[in-house]
């Protein structure tokens, strides 16, 4: 699934959240969105998933325009998982992650055998399986977090957005979470605040004031003025011995 | 863990639910057309059934069969078809607007409609071409119009389109108290009100030719559209994210709710608390998915109105209570133990 945004744009009343960022993203690619509290990754997640009214600019999914497809063409193609997901339903874990069959399913195409399969196999990925009959109000937000993503697994996407998906879970299932991300056959967007989690993505771009200011490997683009200037932190790379990886520490720059 | 497992229990005898869904139905209209103040036994009943249906000519008392025919079986349906109507409507709203609080009667569409079928009987607006039916749905039309339109100025959310619904009403029924204090004599202002409580005493074959109807396809388009309102569960952009189109959604449903919601009232006056309480009591029976919620609140509404009507013409020898009172009665206990059990929930 390739994904290209030229230009894109939003405003909230006179306030431009996100403004004239281009992008380009392969397929199978993972791409990072990094930047500080309040700097346009969520809005530009759902610019990109055609969620917002009124956008600017153009949003291309394999050459055609996303305002061109219908909302169930586009959900068959792309999955997402926002940051906050509340209901007042009594909803259980299993029919949350039903929900992520919708755009699969009409009057003529009731819910099959095939679908149970896709669901099961869904929350076996996020560790969920043995929570299917749990009530969703009961759960942690580690929990909810990884029952959402299996919903979005459920939707079968080419392409997975994710708004800081390792929110609110603990350590262990920060990592598999990302490894399971990273092993999936689908190109995957999202945003990040764990810069040492980003150093993992393919590509990484920085958001900073709405603006995509630098875009590229992340060992490019995390440099140590750039994370002074934008982050507000002096940076030191180490390096793990174990498997040589690099990884930072980070040191609050005061003002 | 209770909570999950609770659902889950009455969620598998679902199919025999659904199964027993028209039989429970039709024993409800059988009971609603043999109890009454004169009680007539089945074997009438059935007799008067024959001759109707079949030509079967069998000899009755034509006092015992008009009651029967003219009287109470129009009666009893448009009460199945107003509860259904109404139950639905409930669900609708409360999917939508994901506020437990909504049904038709908070959101000002009951209020509307019985301000413009005020407006129509006592003005005389729209030179008798539009009848009570028509005014009560243009008020609706035009209350929910008002509603929605200052929600969105408010700032668009649930709890803003509750309170504009709040406003509304108000609104919508000083008008018509306005209209009934300046224009009515005291024999149409009794009427009205007995009206607006709620009655199904003038109840005749017409009337079940438009409930019936409405019920029906109203019923159908909400069970078209239940996996889109399960879509709304997580709010509207997720809705359009699982591929819902969301406003033409919205439009749809609210259009038929509105449809629906005028039609009762224009029918029988507005009947508060069925739209509030049925979906909430099916939730707790089959759990929150709409492939189930929707069927099961048409049929508990529907059955809750007939029992309403019967008990509306027992409870007092000699006279009829307003079945909205009857209604109320019920539903006040039964929201209470609703706000409970979501302050328990929370």
């Amino acid at each position: 699934m390739r994904l290209a945004a030229k230009s894109v744009g939003w405003a909230a009343g006179s306030r431009r959240i996100v403004q004239e960022v281009s992008l380009e993203i392969a397929p199978g690619e993972t791409f990072g969105l990094i930047g500080p509290n309040g700097s346009g990754k969520s809005t530009l997640l759902r610019l990109l998933a055609g969620l917002l009214a009124r956008p600017s600019g153009v949003v291309l999914l394999d050459g055609d325009l996303l305002t061109s497809l219908g909302r169930r063409d586009i959900a068959q193609q792309i999955a997402v998982v926002e940051q906050i997901a509340e209901t007042s339903e009594a909803l259980s874990v299993l029919d949350v992650v039903e929900l992520g069959r919708t755009p699969w399913l009409s009057a003529l195409a009731p819910f099959s055998a095939q679908d149970r399969v896709i669901v099961a196999e869904s929350l076996a990925a996020v560790d969920m399986a043995d929570m299917a009959g749990h009530s969703w109000a009961t759960l942690s937000g580690g929990e909810r977090q990884r029952v959402q993503i299996a919903r979005a697994l459920a939707q079968r996407p080419r392409l997975l957005m994710l708004d800081e998906p390792t929110n609110h879970l603990d350590i262990h299932h920060q990592l598999s979470l990302l490894r399971l991300v990273g092993d999936l056959p689908v190109t995957v967007v999202m945003a990040l605040h764990d810069l040492n989690q980003a150093m993992r993505c393919d590509r990484l771009g920085v958001m900073e004031a709405g603006r995509m200011v630098a875009c590229g490997l992340p060992e490019d683009v995390l440099t140590p003025a750039r994370l002074a200037s934008i982050f507000r932190v002096r940076a030191t790379r180490l390096r793990d011995p174990a498997d040589g990886a690099t990884v930072f520490r980070f040191q609050c720059l005061e003002e | 863990m209770t909570d999950a497992a609770a659902p889950g229990v009455f969620r598998r005898s679902f199919g025999l639910w659904i199964a027993q869904g028209p039989a429970v139905l039709i024993l409800a209209i059988l009971a609603g057309v043999v109890i009454g103040e004169t009680p007539l036994p089945l074997s009438t009943v059935a007799a008067v059934f024959a001759n109707r249906l079949w030509d079967a000519g069998l000899i009755l008392d034509p006092i015992d069969a008009g009651i029967i025919w003219s009287y109470r079986l129009p009666r009893t349906l448009v009460a199945a078809g107003c509860g259904a109507g109404l139950a639905l409507s409930g669900v609708v709203l409360q999917a939508l607007v994901r506020n437990a609080l909504a049904d038709p009667y908070l959101l000002g569409v009951s209020a509307g409609a019985g301000a413009g079928a005020v407006a129509v009987t006592i003005l005389g607006v729209g030179g008798g071409l539009l009848g009570i039916s028509g005014g009560a749905f243009i008020g609706a039309t035009l209350s929910f119009a008002v509603v929605a339109a200052l929600a969105r100025a408010a700032g668009g959310g649930s709890a803003q389109l509750v309170l504009a619904g709040i406003a509304g009403s108000q609104l919508f029924n000083a008008l018509t108290s306005f209209l009934i204090a300046k224009s009515a004599n005291a024999e149409q202002a009794r009427g009205i009100m007995f009206w607006l409580l709620g009655n199904l005493s003038g109840v005749r074959w017409p009337d079940v030719m438009l409930a019936a109807p409405v019920a029906m396809i109203g019923f159908l388009i909400c069970l078209w559209f239940a996996r889109a309102m399960d879509a709304f569960s997580f709010g509207v952009s997720s809705a359009a994210s699982l591929g819902v189109p969301v406003r033409r959604v919205q439009i749809v449903l609210i259009g038929v709710v509105t449809l629906m919601t005028a039609t009762m009232v224009s029918l029988v006056g507005s009947i508060g608390f069925v739209g509030l309480v049925i979906p909430h009591a099916m939730r707790f029976v089959v759990g929150p998915r709409h492939a189930r919620l929707v069927p099961a609140s048409a049929l508990a509404g529907a059955v809750f109105l007939i029992a309403a009507d019967i008990a509306s013409r027992m409870l007092i020898p000699g006279q009829v209570v307003p079945i909205g009172v009857v209604t109320a009665l019920v539903g006040a206990p039964g929201f209470a133990l609703i706000l409970v059990h979501s302050r328990r929930r929370l």
